[in-house]
C-alpha cells in the first residue's frame, strides 16, 4: 500500500508534531517501502502462529532459577521530594492548578487554592 | 601508591580484577585511578564526544569515601570504586538524564534504575552518561539532539555505521574511558556495538534484569545490557544486575565446553565464506577451538531474517508512538518558549510546538508510523502481522535450542559495518533470548573481529562459560583496542 503526503501529514497531527512539506513528502515515500516490505512476507508463513504476547516463556526454564519476591518496594526518596515542593498540605505535595473551571489559565494568586 | 606512572600508561586498558587488585594492594588508590580516568576523558573526549554527563565531582567525592572505608579495612563490595559509565536512557539518582534529547534536556532523576542502584551497593561508581540515540530511536547517531553523539564513528576508522543506539558507552569503554559500561538495545545493540569495538557485550534474557528506571522506547523489546572487556568482568556485573539471586556467573565460567552442542547456522556461514575471508577464518579458528574443548560443534539451519526488520520497525514504532505521547511540555519534557497569552488561548499549539522543536527527526519518523499503526485499519493489519512475524522468530530459535545448547554466528559480517548478520542480532532480541559478544581476532586492518552466541532462555551462565573459554585459548585480552591519541579517532 502506497502511503501518501495527505496521510503522514494526517498521522502528524494527531502524533501533535509538524512536518514540513518535504519532510512529509520524506516520510511518505519511507513508510510506503516499509509496507511494501512486510507486505511480501507469505502470510502462509506467520497464519496460526499465536500473537498475543511479545515474550513466551517456558515455565520449566525457570526451574532452579530462585526469583525475588515480587513485592513492592516503598519508595525511598518520599521525604526528599516533600522538601524539594513549594507546597506540602497533610504530607502531601499541593500541585498548582493549571486550569480554572472555565477552561482557561489559572492566575498565579489563585492557583494553590484548591 | 608506587605505581603512579605504570598507572596513568595503562588505566584505560585495566579490567576490573586488576583494578580491583590494585585497590586491594595498595598498588594506587580509588581516588587516584578515578582521577585518571577523569583526565583521559577530558583530553580525549572532545574530539569523540562519547559522554553527555561527565560525573566529577560525585565520582571523585564516592572514590574518597571508598578509600577511607578500605584503609579502615571494610568491605566495599565486589565493585568496589570502579568507574561505570552509563548510557543516558538510563536513570541515576541526582544526575542528568536526556535520553540524547532535547525534550529531557533538564531531566533530573530523583532515583536510580534498579541496575544502577545495584551496582552501585556493590561499590560502582558513576563517571559519567554517555550518548546514544534519540530515545535510543535509530540506527546510528545522525540526527540526535546532542550533536557530540555524532562524532562516535571516528573511533572507528573508515566506519560507515557505528553500533546502533549504545555506541556511546561502547565508545567509552573502546577509548579507556572505564571498564564497565551499562546499556541497552532493542535490536542487537549492545552486541553489535561491543563487536564494533572488540568489547565483551552481554545482552540477557528479556526479564533476566529489572527494566524499572529504564526510559521506555519499545516496551516489550527493550533490556538492560553490560558491556566491559573481558567475560570475567561481564560475568561479574550480571550476576550483581540479574533478578536471579542464587546462581554465580563467576564461579561458572571455569567448566569449560565439554560436552556443549553448539549450533552453527548454515546459511551465514556461506554467506560470510563468500562474503569476507578474514571473518570466515576467524570463526572458523573458533569453531575448531571449541572443538578441541570437548564441544559438539554441527550445522543448523535457522528461517531467514527477512521481514524481521520491518516487523521490528511496525513493533517498535507501535510502541515508542505510546511510550513518547507523554512529552507534551506540560505532563513531561522541554515546553516551548510561547508568549503566555498565546499559550493560554491555544493549548493544542503549545504542546504542538513543544513536541516539534523537542524531537529529532528520526524521533518524528516512528511516532508517525507508530500513529498510523495504532490508527489506520490497514496499520492494525501491518501490526498483527509484524507480531505473527515476531512469535515465528521466537518458534524458530525455540526449535533451534531443542537440538543444540548454544548457536554461534558472527557479529558483524563486513567489519566496515552493518550488514547480513545484523538482522541475526535483531533476531534474537526479538526472541528475547540472551546473546553475548566476544572478540575473536583481527582483520588485515586491525579492527576487531567479533562472534555472537546465543542460548535458550535464561541460560546466561552457559553463554559466558562459552565466551570464557573461547577467550582464554586465545588470549587476546592482552590485545586490548584501547586508542591512546586523540589524533588517531580523525
Amino acid at each position: 500500500m502506497k502511503t501518501d503526503v495527505n496521510t503522514v501529514k494526517h498521522m502528524a497531527r494527531l502524533a501533535k508534531l509538524k512536518l514540513t512539506d518535504q519532510e512529509a513528502a520524506a516520510l511518505a515515500e519511507d513508510l510506503s517501502s516499509l509496507f511494501a516490505e512486510l507486505n511480501n512476507i507469505r502470510l502462509d508463513e506467520t497464519t496460526g502462529q499465536c500473537e498475543t504476547t511479545a515474550q513466551k516463556l517456558d515455565i520449566a526454564q525457570l526451574e532452579g532459577c530462585a526469583l525475588r519476591k515480587d513485592e513492592p518496594d516503598k519508595f525511598p526518596y518520599r521525604t526528599e521530594l516533600l522538601q524539594s515542593m513549594k507546597h506540602i498540605r497533610d504530607d502531601y505535595a499541593v500541585m498548582p492548578r493549571a486550569l480554572n473551571p472555565d477552561g482557561g489559565w489559572d492566575s498565579e494568586e489563585s492557583k494553590h487554592d484548591e | 601508591m608506587k605505581s603512579q606512572n605504570m598507572m596513568s600508561n595503562n588505566v584505560g586498558e585495566m579490567t576490573i580484577s586488576e583494578l580491583a587488585e590494585g585497590y586491594r594492594y595498595r598498588h594506587f588508590s580509588i581516588r587516584e585511578t578515578v582521577r585518571h580516568y577523569l583526565e583521559r576523558i577530558a583530553k580525549l573526549d572532545e574530539g569523540l564526544g562519547t559522554f553527555i554527563t561527565v560525573c566529577k565531582e560525585t565520582a571523585l567525592r564516592e572514590a574518597e569515601k571508598l578509600d577511607e572505608g578500605l584503609s579502615r579495612g571494610g568491605d566495599i563490595g565486589l565493585l568496589g570504586g570502579i568507574p561505570l559509565v552509563v548510557a543516558d536512557n538510563i536513570c541515576t539518582r541526582g544526575i542528568r538524564t536526556t535520553c540524547a534529547s532535547r525534550a529531557l534536556e533538564d531531566f533530573v532523576p530523583s532515583y536510580d534504575a534498579a541496575a544502577v542502584e545495584r551496582l552501585k551497593a556493590a561499590g560502582a561508581l558513576i563517571i559519567g552518561k554517555t550518548g546514544l540515540n534519540e530515545f535510543a530511536i535509530g540506527a546510528s547517531t545522525e540526527g540526535t539532539a546532542h550533536q557530540a553523539a555524532c562524532f562516535f564513528g571516528n573511533l572507528r576508522k573508515g566506519s560507515r555505521a557505528n553500533g546502533d543506539l549504545t555506541c556511546g558507552s561502547a565508545a567509552a569503554l573502546a577509548a579507556g574511558f572505564a571498564p564497565l559500561a551499562l546499556s541497552s538495545g532493542t535490536r542487537g545493540a549492545v552486541t553489535l556495538s561491543a563487536a564494533f569495538y572488540g568489547l565483551v557485550g552481554l545482552k540477557p534474557t528479556c526479564g533476566a534484569v529489572s527494566r524499572y528506571g529504564l526510559i521506555p522506547f519499545t516496551s516489550t523489546l527493550d533490556q538492560i545490557g553490560l558491556m566491559a572487556r573481558d567475560t570475567r568482568d561481564c560475568a561479574l556485573a550480571f550476576q550483581i544486575i540479574r533478578n536471579n539471586v542464587n546462581t554465580s556467573d563467576t564461579e561458572e565460567l571455569s567448566k569449560g565446553v565439554e560436552g556443549l552442542r553448539i549450533g552453527i547456522p548454515k546459511e551465514l556461514t556461506e554467506c560470510i565464506r563468500e562474503q569476507n575471508q578474514e571473518l570466515a577464518a576467524a570463526i572458523h579458528k573458533a569453531i575448531r577451538i571449541y572443538e578441541r574443548l570437548g564441544a559438539e560443534v554441527g550445522e543448523m539451519s535457522l528461517p531467514p531474517a527477512d521481514g524481521c526488520l520491518s516487523a521490528y520497525e511496525i513493533i517498535a514504532s507501535a510502541e515508542a508512538g505510546s511510550n513518547l505521547a507523554r512529552y507534551d511540555g506540560m505532563h513531561y519534557g522541554y515546553c516551548s518558549d510561547m508568549p503566555p497569552d498565546e499559550a493560554e488561548h491555544n493549548l493544542n499549539e503549545m504542546i504542538i510546538r513543544s513536541r516539534t522543536e523537542s524531537f529529532g527527526m528520526e524521533v518524528k519518523r516512528c511516532i508517525i508510523l507508530g500513529t498510523y499503526v495504532l490508527s489506520t485499519e490497514h496499520g492494525a493489519a501491518c501490526l498483527r502481522k509484524a507480531v505473527q512475524v515476531r512469535r515465528r522468530v521466537q518458534n524458530a530459535w525455540k526449535e533451534a535450542f531443542r537440538h543444540c545448547d548454544l548457536m554461534l554466528l558472527p557479529v558483524l559480517s563486513d567489519s566496515n559495518g552493518f550488514s547480513v548478520t545484523d538482522g541475526y542480532a535483531m533476531m534474537m532480541d526479538m526472541a528475547g533470548i540472551p546473546a553475548v559478544t566476544v572478540p575473536c581476532g583481527f582483520s588485515s586492518s586491525a579492527l576487531p573481529i567479533g562472534l555472537q552466541l546465543a542460548a535458550d532462555h535464561y541460560k546466561e551462565g552457559r553463554l559466558l562459560r562459552a565466551a570464557y573459554s573461547l577467550e582464554q585459548e586465545l588470549a587476546l585480552t592482552g590485545f586490548r583496542p584501547v586508542w591512546k591519541e586523540a589524533d588517531r579517532f580523525v
